[in-house]
């Protein structure tokens, strides 16, 4: 054994002192199910950290029910070695997680461990400050109206249903159409949107399979958009107290880059998973169930998460924090407990449909029942000018559409109505990872909604759509994306340009 | 209607105080019944802690838990038990675990811990 361990070992005992006192302690009555019952301990703060003494080491315990002769609490652990008569103490603490810059392109879990092999976080991590789990959210002065947008990349979104950076726009939908690849698009779009500030992007993935997480980290590291992302991992596999916990450390972390002025976007995959965590928790605490057997407070539980929503006004340092809530539902029900409690708490959804999926509408948005209560102050003046017409035109071909079926013979305008609104449709179609910069989404859609779309078969877009954007990109760069870009204006100038652009791209190509 | 131990606990240190020293061999009696009828026989352990807990707590007194590292010998017990107050509720507990020393405890809510155990722990921890 080298000497300076022997040394230092030796230091250690010199400098040992002992002074026995008095000190609060708490004895496990009842253990079971990851849940403890705990005597004694009458100080301990709700929230409060707590140190279990079990025969293979100390254990960590979050205290939740603080009732007149006992504690419940929660283990963070694994709770089959905590045995009844166990020793509990306090730590002082309420529940916390470390914060950094150094959490960048790192997976971790929801008490901040590193899950993706790579060390240790913090090199030194008494100087990382540490954020609490739950914090109240901002008030209404610290706030300003959201105007800046977070551009996903895709043009249904973009053009019809704009997320500003501080808003919570819900995904919501039934399993496989499409939730987890809008919020992956989302992150992966905030490498091309250069002209704002970066933004931070943490995934919390909650009750979902540990190979979809490797997945979506795969991706993200392979599309280099890991270095700008965090993932807080708390899958199926995890106990109901870590899936409980998940959504608020991601809403922590995303708190310290907004308090540092910077933009940040956490998406919460998914709700519905940690609603039933928390269900869980309360029915083993013995608290009082309700509808579904859900807690009384599970709206509060959504509610104080998504309130620390926010975009700060300048003299807060004009940081935001956005989320983006994803619901699933049941057979598309959005009118069951937990999808209408996060429906009137977020500002807008984006609603998903299986029936648009299958028929090969991708994403599978339904724009009738998505909305931004946010609306367009959260639109580049460019996108503004574009889409305003959209979603008006794709409304009435809409309804149209659903008579189409029982006329035989059409009238010419009706027969012109719906044909465009199906080539709105088929230009507003976009295959998952592969986000447009919101330069290149105006000018395809100026192209399809003023009509130089209008004689490209439909099997054909796809294609068009691609060879254009790439057109634009090689020969345009200069004259219409940069300038769309950096200003996010569509001025006549640019117009003018993108409009012989368009006709030279349609000669070339034919 | 199921009933906390403490609510139990509180009805039976009422009961006793209430009630004569003569009566007080029934009163127990009767709580054994009245427990069984509500089927908390089950719970039996946990509800009598909470009574002695009310009892010697309404007496003005403490639980104290002393806990050893060896069994001591009858007459020591005795001794110890003797010098602490007569309203004091006193359980001498033989603990291997705390390898040497005491560990005492109050009301399950403060300690005085002077094992090896312990020394050990801070030493390493």
């Amino acid at each position: 054994m080298p000497y300076d361990i022997i040394e230092k070992l030796k230091k250690e005992i010199e400098g040992y002192r002992d002074e026995t006192a008095l000190e609060n302690v708490g004895i496990v009555t009842e253990a079971g199910d990851g849940i403890v019952r705990i005597s004694g301990l009458s100080k301990a703060l709700s929230q409060e950290v707590l140190t279990v003494e079990t025969s293979s080491g100390d254990m960590s315990a979050l205290a939740f029910n603080l009732e007149e002769s006992f504690i419940g609490a929660v283990v963070l652990g694994d709770g089959k070695v905590v045995r009844v008569g166990d020793r509990v103490r306090q730590t002082g603490s309420v529940i916390s997680v470390k914060v950094g810059q150094e959490l960048l392109g790192r997976v971790i879990d929801p008490l901040g461990n590193p899950l993706d092999g790579k060390g240790v976080v913090f090199k030194n991590p008494e100087h990382a400050p540490a954020f609490p789990l739950e914090r109240p959210a901002p008030s209404v002065i610290a706030r300003e109206s959201v105007n800046i947008p977070v551009h996903t990349g895709i043009k249904a979104i973009d053009a019809m249903i704009p997320i500003g950076r501080g808003q919570r726009e819900l995904i919501i939908g039934d399993r496989q159409t499409g939730k987890t690849a809008i919020a992956l698009d989302a992150i992966l779009n905030q490498k091309q949107d250069k002209s704002r500030r970066q933004i931070i992007c943490i995934y919390v993935a909650c009750g979902q399979k540990n190979s979809k997480i490797a997945q979506f980290v795969k991706i993200l590291e392979e599309a280099g958009a890991l270095e700008y992302s965090i993932v807080v991992s708390a899958p199926a596999s995890s106990s109901a107290a870590i899936q409980y916990l998940a959504p608020f450390t991601g809403c922590a972390i995303g708190e310290y880059f907004m308090d540092k002025g910077q933009d940040s976007l956490v998406v919460y995959d998914d709700l519905t998973k940690h609603a039933s965590a928390y269900r869980e928790l309360s029915l083993l605490l013995r608290r009082p169930p309700g509808r579904e057997a859900y807690p009384g407070d599970i709206f509060y539980l959504h509610a104080r998460l998504l309130e620390r929503s926010a975009k700060m006004n300048q003299s807060k340092g004009g940081g935001s924090l956005t989320a983006l809530p994803i619901i699933e539902t049941q057979l598309g029900d959005v009118s069951a407990y937990i999808p209408t409690n996060v429906i009137s708490i977020t500002d807008g959804q984006i609603y998903l449909e299986s029936s648009l999926f299958h028929q090969g509408l991708r994403p599978a948005i339904n724009v009738g029942l998505s909305v931004s209560r946010v609306g367009s102050s959260a639109q580049t003046k460019a996108m503004k000018k574009i889409a305003s017409r959209l979603r008006l035109e794709l409304a009435q071909a809409r309804e149209l559409q659903a008579f189409v079926q029982f006329a035989s013979d059409l009238d010419e305008d009706t027969k012109k109505k719906i044909t465009r609104g199906q080539l709105l449709t088929e230009s507003l179609k976009q295959m998952d990872r592969e986000p447009l910069a919101f330069e290149e989404e105006v000018v395809f859609l100026y192209a399809a909604i003023n009509g130089f779309l209008d004689e490209i078969p439909l099997d054909e877009m796809k294609q068009f759509e691609r060879d254009f954007v790439d057109y634009l990109r090689k020969l345009e760069r200069d004259t219409i994306l940069m300038p769309i870009q950096k200003t996010g204006l569509f001025d006549e100038k640019t117009e003018e340009h993108l409009k012989r652009a368009i006709h030279e791209f349609k000669k070339v190509r034919n | 209607m199921r009933h906390t131990a403490i609510a139990y606990a509180r009805a039976f240190a009422e009961a006793v105080k209430e009630a004569s020293a003569e009566k007080h061999r029934e009163i127990i009696k009767r709580f054994v019944r009245v427990i069984g009828k509500n089927g908390d026989l089950s719970r039996g352990r946990e509800i009598v802690n909470a009574a002695i807990k009310e009892i010697t707590k309404s007496k003005g007194g403490k639980i104290v838990d002393l806990e050893f590292a060896r069994e001591l010998p009858g007459a020591l017990k005795e001794g110890l038990t003797k010098r602490l107050s007569s309203d004091d509720y006193v359980n001498i507990i033989p603990n291997p675990s705390l390898l040497a020393g005491v560990r005492i405890t109050f009301n399950g809510e403060e300690e005085l811990d002077s094992s090896l155990k312990r020394k050990l722990k801070k030493l390493f921890v």
